[in-house]
């Protein structure tokens, strides 16, 4: 256990219980940068397709049906949301004069759910479903709000600097605290990468635990307390890549200062 | 066995301190390098510990021309060779018995293999008292000891010892002499840089000495 310990824990106790609070204080702030995190990364502005079918006459129910049949066949869509007559009147006598308007002619309206990250070609099933319901139209509005991206990409980024300014400003310090065993190490036939790799492995295990009960507390809080509400487990592939992330960028730039500081002995 | 091969070492500013160095030092050879203060034996036991760099010339080591080899070979010889400096350079938030076994653990030595080299410094240089003491609560003396321990753990061909018989009383000079005496039968070329040769035990096969800013055979 000792041999482990000089081995792979070389610096102090304080520098590693930092490492620990430092990893755990930026998962935290991470964690509540993810809904800027998916706004910027995954495709959280994918557009919004809404069916208007004109009500016609003669057969219009039967059409209806053959435009959803048609529809049916794009294995991109998952289902169709019929939107209620009400909301649509609310919408337009917010913009048109309500003694103007006649309810008759006022199309039914349909919401079309697609699949996740899909998009839908909208040119090709206008022709379709125009074939059966003159008229007949899927339109396409993209959410994209050009000022929420703007906003998640200052956070993000202002986090991001902050994160890579004071890790190295620690890992600096924790590096210049144990540059005696580090020339010792080499001194004595240690190779660059052992070194590297061993006093990595010992901080790793901290940030390691640091990410890991940032993330664990708010599971808890938001699981348990109901205190906060991420929707964790609706972000798990984010907050994964997240924890990679955080847990690659520490590592190599603590290998970064390592390899400059073994470079420095012959 | 160690060639020098036109060898001179600077300071800072390119100042020359030692120029045009050409010695031969065969295996199990004990040398002594005497010269003034600031002559530049301490920095001749670097570049031979290769801790510095020459300015120019070559050192050849175990047959190796340093010159010509990357850091991991670099770093195979320095398995080979120990220096023990004159001024300490322990780790102080580490124990003693850590400093000493730190060179064995570098090369990830066995638990077994650490325990056994341990096992027979302590019969040699009788530090079973001070093994589990913190460096900071030893005396310069005992410190010495550590550093000398830490040096010969890795059972090194090339022992280098920068002014390391100052301020020992004359039963430890001896009783480390002999030890030294036991290391050269077994092969290991010794250099003891120091201000004069004033050791009556030591037999030295070669002794030479830094003037001018030579090295001259004495």
């Amino acid at each position: 256990m000792r041999y482990i310990i000089i081995k792979f824990f070389p610096a102090d106790k304080i520098d590693y219980t930092s490492h620990y609070f430092f990893n755990f204080l930026f998962a935290l702030i991470f964690a509540m940068n993810l809904p800027n995190f998916n706004n910027l990364f995954f495709f959280n502005n994918k557009p919004t397709y809404t069916l208007l079918i004109p009500i016609t006459g003669e057969a219009y129910e039967e059409s209806k049906d053959l435009i959803f049949s048609r529809l049916s066949v794009n294995d991109r869509i998952m289902s169709v949301r019929k939107i209620e007559k009400k909301v649509i009147l609310d919408k337009l006598y917010k913009k048109i004069d309500p003694e103007i308007l006649e309810e008759d002619l006022i199309p039914e309206a349909f919401e079309i759910i697609i699949n996740k990250n899909k998009y839908l070609d909208i040119k090709q099933e206008n022709k379709n479903i125009q074939e059966i319901i003159m008229g007949a139209e899927i339109l396409k509005k993209n959410t994209k709000d050009i000022n929420s991206i703007l906003v998640s990409f200052i956070s993000v980024a202002t986090s991001l600097i902050f994160f890579f300014i004071l890790l190295s400003i620690l890992q600096i310090n924790y590096i210049k605290k144990i540059k005696d065993f580090i020339f010792k190490s080499r001194i004595c036939g240690a190779k660059d990468r052992d070194i590297i790799f061993n006093i990595s492995m010992g901080f790793f295990l901290f940030q390691l635990l640091g990410v890991l009960s940032g993330y664990f507390l708010i599971y808890s809080l938001e699981a348990k307390y109901k205190i906060l509400s991420f929707l964790f487990i609706n972000n798990i592939g984010t907050i994964i890549i997240s924890i990679f992330i955080q847990n690659i960028i520490c590592t190599l730039n603590l290998g970064y200062f390592l390899k400059i500081q073994t470079r420095k002995v012959l | 066995m160690i060639r020098l091969e036109n060898l001179s070492i600077n300071i800072e500013n390119n100042k020359l301190l030692i120029a045009n160095i050409n010695i031969f030092i065969p295996s199990g050879f004990l040398v002594s390098i005497i010269g003034e203060p600031a002559s530049g034996k301490t920095r001749l036991s670097k570049v031979l510990g290769l801790q510095e760099k020459a300015a120019v010339g070559n050192i050849h080591i175990l047959g190796k021309n340093t010159n010509k080899l990357n850091r991991n070979e670099i770093a195979k010889l320095h398995n080979e060779i120990s220096l023990v400096n004159e001024k300490i350079d322990l780790i102080y938030n580490l124990g003693v018995k850590e400093n000493i076994i730190l060179p064995l653990i570098s090369v990830n030595k066995r638990a077994v293999e650490i325990e056994t080299a341990v096992e027979e410094l302590v019969t040699w240089l009788k530090i079973d008292k001070i093994l589990g003491k913190n460096i900071i609560n030893l005396s310069q003396y005992e410190k010495k000891i550590v550093q000398f321990a830490a040096a010969i753990i890795t059972r090194p061909r090339i022992l280098l010892l920068d002014n390391f018989f100052i301020n020992l009383d004359i039963e430890v000079q001896k009783k480390i002499s002999y030890l030294l005496l036991a290391l050269k039968k077994i092969g290991t070329t010794i250099i003891i840089f120091s201000s004069n040769v004033n050791n009556s035990i030591l037999e030295y096969n070669e002794s030479y000495e830094i003037k001018n800013h030579s090295l001259v055979k004495l």
